[in-house]
């Protein structure tokens, strides 16, 4: 049996000395992904502070920031998902999740483009109408006036 | 009952007075809009001069939008009746008492305009006329009832009708056969009757390029959906 601490070695082992043609993250690599997941984060989170971000988007980003955190460093869980998802490199799950959120982004900007066009309409037809209303009134009382 | 004209204008000095004068000619009395949707030459000052209320968005919204302009503004001025009808003088506005007719006697909700019942014979370009039988061969099967013109934007349509037509569903850009369908599923009644069109002053169309691929695109997505989607 091993124990959790061997089996941890073992995985070291095999990261480091055996040859698999790239597909494991290498701890180079692995704290590079933190050092950017982490200043990801930060980074957020001083946007929202300056309110230059709004929290309703910053949600995603910081899901972003902590999922490549999770992934990047959670040695167990990269090969758990190369594993399931029949992958052959734990890299293109890494890939393959980046991409998937870089589209989740742009569907949820999408979505909220579609809601400010919306808004923006109906403001500018707004706006019009109520143009043309102060333009009459003014045009009647200068008239009355005289 | 109050009728109003809306005319939804984007560069189109050249036709705009003449078109509110054959209105005038047509039937006067009437207040006449025109919804100048962010044109960059002078339609908005010769609409004015020719005495018709302008209502000026400050940038292009598209011509859903600049309808739905004249809807909102009819629905604040409290009209029973409005009638749309084109800035570059391709409608012949004799008609108008045509359209408006069986809507004030509450026959119809809405009164489309067609050029393909026999009246006059204007021609189409090959392409846009094989779009037209397409997409009123699928209006027609999807509605239950004969349309032979969903693209024709020569209409009559009641208070009821443009106040639904006020809300967000309705779409800022091209709006046809996808409206016809989403208005006969909220219970409107729809009837076409026959209209003279001229061909049109000069050679602007909404409809070329890759707008045309988009139309296309827009409308069978616009339709399909319409047809799943819960009109409250």
């Amino acid at each position: 049996m091993f124990s959790r601490c061997s089996f941890r070695f073992l995985l070291l082992f095999f990261a480091k000395y055996y040859d698999w043609g790239g597909a494991i993250v290498s701890p180079k690599a692995r704290i590079f992904i933190g050092m950017v997941s982490v200043l990801l984060i930060l980074f957020i989170v001083e946007m929202v502070r300056r309110r230059k971000l709004r929290e309703e988007f910053s949600w995603l980003w910081l899901l972003a920031g902590f999922t490549a955190l999770v992934v990047g460093e959670w040695y167990g869980l990269q090969l758990f998902l190369t594993r399931i998802s029949g992958a052959v490199s734990s890299l293109s799950i890494i890939f393959f999740l980046s991409i998937t959120f870089l589209m989740a982004v742009c569907i949820h900007m999408a979505t909220k483009i579609s809601l400010l066009m919306t808004q923006v309409k109906n403001l500018t037809q707004e706006l019009s109408i109520l143009q043309n209303e102060v333009k009459t009134r003014s045009a009647s009382s200068s008239q009355s006036a005289r | 009952m109050k009728v109003l004209i809306i005319i939804p204008a984007l560069n189109e000095e050249a036709s705009i007075s003449r078109v509110i004068e054959e209105i005038r000619a047509g039937v006067a009395n009437q207040e006449i809009v025109v919804v100048n949707d962010g044109s960059t030459d002078g339609t908005a000052v010769e609409a004015e001069h020719s005495g018709a209320t302008v209502l000026s968005h400050h940038f292009n919204l598209g011509y859903g939008a600049t309808l739905q302009t004249g809807y909102k503004y009819a629905l604040h001025k409290d009209y029973d009746v409005l009638v749309q009808i084109d800035a570059d003088g391709q409608h012949d506005p004799s008609y108008i008492l045509r359209l408006i007719e069986p809507v004030c006697e509450n026959r119809a909700d809405v009164v489309i305009g067609s050029r393909f019942l026999g009246e006059g014979n204007y021609e189409m370009p090959f392409a846009r006329r094989c779009g037209s039988i397409i997409f009123s061969k699928i209006t027609t099967i999807l509605t239950g009832q004969k349309v032979t013109d969903p693209t024709s934007g020569f209409r009559a349509i009641s208070r009821k009708a443009f106040a639904f037509c006020a809300r967000d569903i309705y779409p800022s850009d091209f709006p046809d056969a996808d409206v016809l369908i989403m208005l006969k599923k909220a219970g409107f009644r729809v009837i076409e009757v026959p209209v003279k069109m001229r061909p049109s002053a000069g050679n602007k169309t909404m409809h070329s390029g890759l707008r045309t691929v988009y139309y296309v695109f827009k409308m069978f997505l616009s339709i399909f959906v319409t047809v799943f989607r819960e009109i409250l």
